[in-house]
Parts: C-alpha cells; structure tokens; sequence
C-alpha cells in the first residue's frame, strides 16, 4: 500500500501535464513584457489620479500625498546619510583604537 | 495481504480513517483559526549591534571549541528564519551545537528611510562594520563568511571589492550569479527597464507582495500541490507543522529597496558578475579577486536560483582553494530538512573546521 488517496494519482497526472507549459509561460521574454507593460500601465493611472488630486489639495492650498511622499523620500535619504556617516565615524574611532593599542 | 474480506484488516482500516479524520478536523481548525503557528527563529541569541532596520545577532552558546567566529549575511529579499527554521530543524542549531560561535547579519524590513539604500550601503558600509563588530566581540581577528541567496552576492562583493577583508573563508549557497536565468522578477525588471519605477510602491521600494509573487509565479501550479499535499496529510501533526513553517516563510517577503532595484536592473542588463562589468562605488569589481578558501553550494532543483544561474560562479572566484558542492535540493532545501542535515550541512561543517582552529 503507497499511502496515496485514490484521488491523488490523476491529480498529479493532471499537474505533469499542467506544469511545464505553464512555466515556459511564465519564464518567456513575452510574459516579462505583457507584465511590465501592466505595470508601467498602472503606474501610469496612479500617477494621473495623484496628480490630479494633489492639483485639487494645492487648489486649496493644502499638501497633498504626493507632498508627503515627496517628503518621506527625502528624510529616507536623509537618514541614509546619517547613518552612513555614522557608521563611517564609528570605523573610523574603532580602527583608531586598533592602531592605538597596536601602538602602545 | 489484507483483504476485504480479512473482518481484521477492514476494522483496523476504518479504525485508522476515523483517527485520521478527526485529526484533519483538529488540525484543519487549526490552520483556519490560524492557533496554532510553529516557533520559528527560536535558538537563543542577542542583538549585539543595531544600526537602522539592519541588527547583528550572536548565538548564544557555552560551548565554542571553534574559531574564528562564523558570520552569516542574510538576503535582501526574505527573512532570516530560515535558517534557524525549528528546533531540530536548524540550520543554525546545527553550527552552534557543532562548537562555532555564530553570528548573523539580518536586514530588518526596510521602508521608506531604505529606499536609497544601494549595494554599497550594505557591502562596503554595513558588512564591514558588522565584520569589526563580530572581531571586537569575539577578540577575533579573522571571521568565516556565509552567504545565503542574495546575501552571497552581497558577500561575493564585499570579499571582492575588500581585497584585504580579514576572511578566513567564503561560503556560499544558492548564489544568483547568471541574473538573466532567474525568471519573471529579474525579467520583469529588466523588461520595466528605465521605467523599474512602475515596480515601486509608495515608500519607494519594490513592496513584498510583488516580490512574492515573482517567485510564486516561478512555479505556477505549486501553491496548488501545496494545497493538495496539505489535504492529503492534514492528519500528520509534524507535516502540518513543518507545512506552516516552511509556507509561512516562502510566503513572508521583505521590501527590496527601490534604489538596489535600479541597480539590479544595470546587473541584469549587463550580466554585471558573469561578463566581469560589476561597477561598485566607481571601482570595477571582479570575482577573481577572491582569493580565500571558498565552497559554493548550489541545488539542482532550485526553481529561484536554478542551476544555470549559480553554477557559473566556481569558474569565476580565484581561490586556489576552492570547491563546488551540487545537491538534490531546492532552493530553502540545501539548508533546511532532511538533504541538508545529511548533507549540506555537515559539508560546510567540515569545510570551516577544516580551515580553523579548534579551541581548547
């Protein structure tokens, strides 16, 4: 006895037949392009609705989301910065210490 | 044989049904209630260094008859439990209860104050800060590195852009080395092109879901199967545990920064670590470089990292020491499971002890 429901064998049959074309599917340059294009697509909708609604938010002078994004981003890249520079300096004030007791 | 005429055989079979089936009951109310969820990530460590969203952790352990110390170098692209799945099932478990003194270098979720954040962040910025941390902790003065997936490729450039990095050896496993054998993400991105912005979510970077879905769609009647597998043994308490722990973590993506993204799309492009292009922080970086003991482990029915991608890689490093190791495995099953208790992880074992010292 294998263990396997009766079921089981005609829906693994079905799955080997299933599987590779649909993967071929999905690995194609053709897939790659259709979902890009999607994507592209939709950002292209996003950005005429955000535009549109921050004309609306500026019209009465108030931020709209796409302000705020605008503003995360650059705090994000601020706060990059920050962070490489500290780490930078703590390298810096560790090899220091290094060379120091090298030294002494 | 049984028979159906075998009264026995027929009681015990149907004694046997009933079991299994109140036991998909329990176990199937269970997952639908989401009560019970495995204890994944559960080996004992502290976080011995922080910066930002990325965290450095050390293994506790009693036990360290091996040095130098080991550090691990996550992907960017998924959690760090994988490695340290269940109790028993550890990859990590392994190294620690085998005497090494293991750290590992986990990401975080980056949001929106990652989505600058480039390959020089990590390789140049926070792996080599990480590796001071592991030598101030453990008085060390060399480390063994590990890679997995894209912590590889970020460990494979830190080893090659730092050619005096203080590596006792390189280990990496499943390494996207050939970018353009790796499927929809990679040709997505690559097809979005200058437009890769389209792939960003609002925090600027490539958000989980669509991450997921890149690897999901690898595979597009696997889900499926899983399903199938999962009715079929929803009786199995071990099968179910492991079933949650192992799907949970292949479903449970981290965002890609968004500035890594466009970098990854010039890799793809220009087959940057294959053709020898590889461009970081203005300096042309080259495999051949790496000249420390190196083992490369790759498996052959890895769907996300397939065999075309990583198997370029040996050719490429310049280690005179240096050894592939190719398995029957998948992409998480070269480090969790039964493959990878009996083979993959004793392999890297051996490696590192065999080019470390043994502690007293």
């Amino acid at each position: 006895m294998t263990g396997l429901p009766r079921w089981r064998t005609p829906y693994d049959l079905a799955e080997r037949l299933v599987a590779p074309p649909a993967e071929k599917v999905v690995r194609s340059d053709r897939f790659a392009s259709v979902a890009a294009t999607v994507f592209g697509i939709r950002r292209a909708v996003e950005d005429g609705v955000t535009g549109l609604a921050a004309r609306v938010w500026h019209l009465v002078n108030l931020p709209a989301g796409s302000d705020l994004q605008r503003l995360h981003a650059q705090i994000g890249a601020l706060d990059r910065e920050v962070r490489r520079l500290t780490l930078h300096l703590e390298q810096r004030g560790d090899h220091g210490d290094r060379a120091g007791s090298e030294q002494r | 044989m049984t028979t159906f005429l075998d009264p026995k055989g027929v009681a015990d079979r149907v004694g046997r049904e009933l079991g299994r089936t109140a036991l998909r009951a329990r176990n199937g109310i269970r997952l639908a209630v989401g009560s019970s969820r495995p204890d994944v990530g559960a080996t004992d460590k502290d976080v011995v260094w922080r910066h930002g969203r990325t965290e450095l952790w050390r293994y506790r352990s009693d036990d360290v008859r091996i040095g130098p110390p080991l550090l691990i170098v996550f992907s960017l692209f998924s959690r760090s439990y994988i490695l340290d799945l269940q109790k028993g099932n550890s990859f990590v478990e392994r190294l620690v209860d085998a005497g090494f003194d293991v750290y590992l270098l986990d990401w975080g979720v980056p949001d929106e104050r990652d989505a600058a954040n480039r390959l020089e962040d990590y390789v140049d910025d926070y792996i080599p800060a990480a590796v001071d941390q592991v030598r101030r902790i453990s008085g060390a003065e060399q480390v063994n590195m590990l890679g997995y997936c894209f912590g590889s490729v970020l460990s494979l450039l830190y080893a090659a852009h730092h050619r005096t990095a203080p590596l006792r050896s390189l280990t990496v496993v499943t390494t996207p080395v050939d970018l353009q054998q790796l499927g929809p993400l990679t040709s997505v991105m690559d097809a979005a092109g200058t437009d890769v912005e389209s792939l960003f979510d609002t925090d600027g970077n490539v958000p989980p879901h669509l991450v997921h879905k890149a690897f999901q769609i690898l595979k597009p009647t696997t889900r499926i199967t899983q399903y199938v597998d999962l009715v079929d043994r929803l009786w199995d308490d071990d099968y179910v545990t492991s079933y949650q722990a192992m799907i949970g973590w292949a479903t449970d993506h981290v965002p890609l920064p968004g500035a890594v993204a466009r970098q990854l799309v010039d890799m793809i492009r220009t087959n940057a670590l294959v053709n020898d292009t590889m461009v970081l922080a203005g300096d042309r970086i080259h495999l051949s470089d790496i000249t420390v003991p190196f083992l490369t482990i790759l498996g052959n029915r890895d769907h996300i990292v397939p065999e075309s991608s990583a198997g370029p890689l040996i050719d490429r490093v310049g280690s005179p020491d240096k050894h592939e190791l190719r398995l029957e495995g998948g992409h998480a099953g070269v480090l969790v499971g039964r493959t990878a208790a009996k083979k993959t992880v004793p392999t890297i074992i051996e490696f590192l002890i065999q080019r470390s010292e043994r502690r007293s």
